[in-house]
């Protein structure tokens, strides 16, 4: 890698910068220009990539230019967000800390090397963030939670895919190279349903954890009707504890049900992690459990 | 390949500009080379160190790090701005001065960049919000004390103000 010091981008090919008026017309030149053509939304990965030269596009394609990308809105569905809506925009706004209370949550607690300050914050966007598998650690777990789907555009159509599928084992993305992510849909959810994003930050450089729990009692809030536990960092792909959460499921909520539950997830998430990776990933679920159920109950809450 | 160049229509400290740039010029490029506005300053061109911050519609942003391009049809704002046209000094840069809040001053114009945009979106930030938003500004001359001082003035003289 050439060293940056002083080094703009003077020193990269020269590329063409694209500005569509529409996704078709962005989806036809990625179909025309295939590997020579990049996306650039907020550009805080892009720019970096460009500069080291791990990514020399011949042509950018500037997704700004194209109307109706950015929004926040609710109806009776749901909650929609445009794909180009920066981090910064769904934080502030009232809807989305309304609806959707825990991705404001996950937003704010950004990894602070991804932050970069205020700067990652104010240009990143929620599509570019979903682009990559590893920028998309810290706002799909929260997503995946809610139910959340993208809306991707290409040249045939347009499709929706679940957020936990948007990307396979290998990181590669569910659509393909000459579509686009224009929106996310989050499904309306029950008033009752206690939703928690919990993040543990590793030190001595250990990796970051992040944990999303929706959790929903029985009317009498004794027993566990459902709960998600999904994971993100212990492993490249973000992990869903799809066995673990059977343990309490349809069971009087219990502390020894919590902590077994919290063991059996981590196991189930942690891959082929070590022993203190599983053990603060155990101890990241537990308390997220434990928070869940209390804005389950809501104000009658007792604290677990 | 011969790439065209683009129009760049920007407003830049409330002037008007309208030039043809090459693509791949930086946002700290063309306030820098074409239009002579060397506040913003160019040192770790990774998005690293904040001393090229400048505001953009309200935003602080790493002028190293986003195209010109990027900022068409938007208004920037670089430190030449901050002071009134009389040359009556920005409470920020009156408190930097007040609280010799710099040492060999690469770092200031970003700094107060950085600030200005964090008092405009929360005019009473506390020490803890102060240090988590100015994280992405660095100072080699370690002077990590008197700006944060400076800023908690700013902010607790609008308090008193209003």
């Amino acid at each position: 890698m050439q060293s940056s010091f002083f080094n703009d981008l003077d020193g990269i090919i020269e590329f063409e910068y694209l500005e569509p008026k529409t996704t078709k017309e962005a989806c036809a030149w990625l179909n025309q220009y295939q590997e020579n053509a990049k996306i650039i939304a907020g550009g805080t990965k892009l720019m970096a990539s460009m500069r080291q030269r791990k990514i020399t596009p011949r042509y950018l394609i500037n997704l700004k230019s194209i109307l109706n990308l950015e929004f926040i809105t609710a109806d009776e569905e749901g909650l929609r967000i445009g794909a180009l809506t920066t981090l910064y925009a769904i934080s502030q706004s009232s809807i989305a800390n309304d609806k959707a209370k825990i991705l404001v949550e996950a937003i704010q607690q950004r990894e602070p090397g991804v932050n970069q300050a205020r700067w990652a914050y104010y240009m990143a966007t929620m599509g570019g963030h979903l682009s990559h598998p590893a920028s998309s650690v810290d706002i799909a777990p929260p997503l995946i939670i809610l139910g959340a789907k993208a809306v991707v555009e290409g040249l045939k159509g347009w499709k929706t895919i679940p957020l936990e599928d948007l990307f396979d084992q290998n990181g590669e993305a569910a659509f393909q190279k000459d579509e686009v992510l224009t929106e996310i849909r989050i499904p309306k959810l029950s008033a009752d349903i206690g939703l928690v994003y919990m993040k543990s930050g590793g030190s001595s450089g250990a990796p970051t954890f992040n944990t999303a729990v929706s959790l929903q009692l029985d009317g009498k809030h004794v027993n566990v009707e459902e709960l998600r536990i999904v994971v993100g960092g212990v492993t490249p792909k973000i992990m869903e504890a799809r066995e673990a959460v059977g343990f309490m499921k349809d069971k009087p909520i219990d502390n020894d049900l919590i902590e077994e539950t919290a063991r059996a997830a981590a196991k189930e998430v942690g891959g082929r992690s070590d022993a203190e990776a599983e053990g603060r990933a155990q101890e990241l679920i537990e308390e997220a459990i434990r928070q869940a159920v209390d804005r389950a109950i809501g104000e009658f809450a007792l604290g677990y | 390949m011969d790439i065209a160049k683009k129009i760049l229509k920007v407003n830049v400290n409330g002037r008007p500009y309208e030039l043809l740039i090459k693509p791949k010029t930086t946002l700290l490029q063309f306030l820098r080379n074409d239009l002579g506005l060397t506040g913003a300053k160019q040192a770790c061109m990774d998005n690293s160190c904040g001393a090229c911050t400048v505001i953009v519609d309200k935003m602080a942003v790493k002028a190293c790090s986003v195209l010109a391009l990027q900022v068409n049809g938007r208004e920037v704002m670089t430190v030449e701005g901050l002071a009134s046209r009389d040359g009556k000094l920005h409470p920020l840069q009156q408190a930097f001065l007040d609280y010799h809040a710099f040492q060999c001053g690469f770092c200031t114009p970003g700094k107060l960049m950085s600030s200005k945009a964090m008092l405009d979106e929360n005019p009473h930030p506390n020490e803890e919000e102060i240090r988590r938003d100015m994280e992405g500004n660095l100072c080699r001359c370690t002077g990590y004390t008197q700006y944060i001082e400076a800023i908690k003035a700013v902010a607790q003289k609008k308090e008193v103000a209003k």
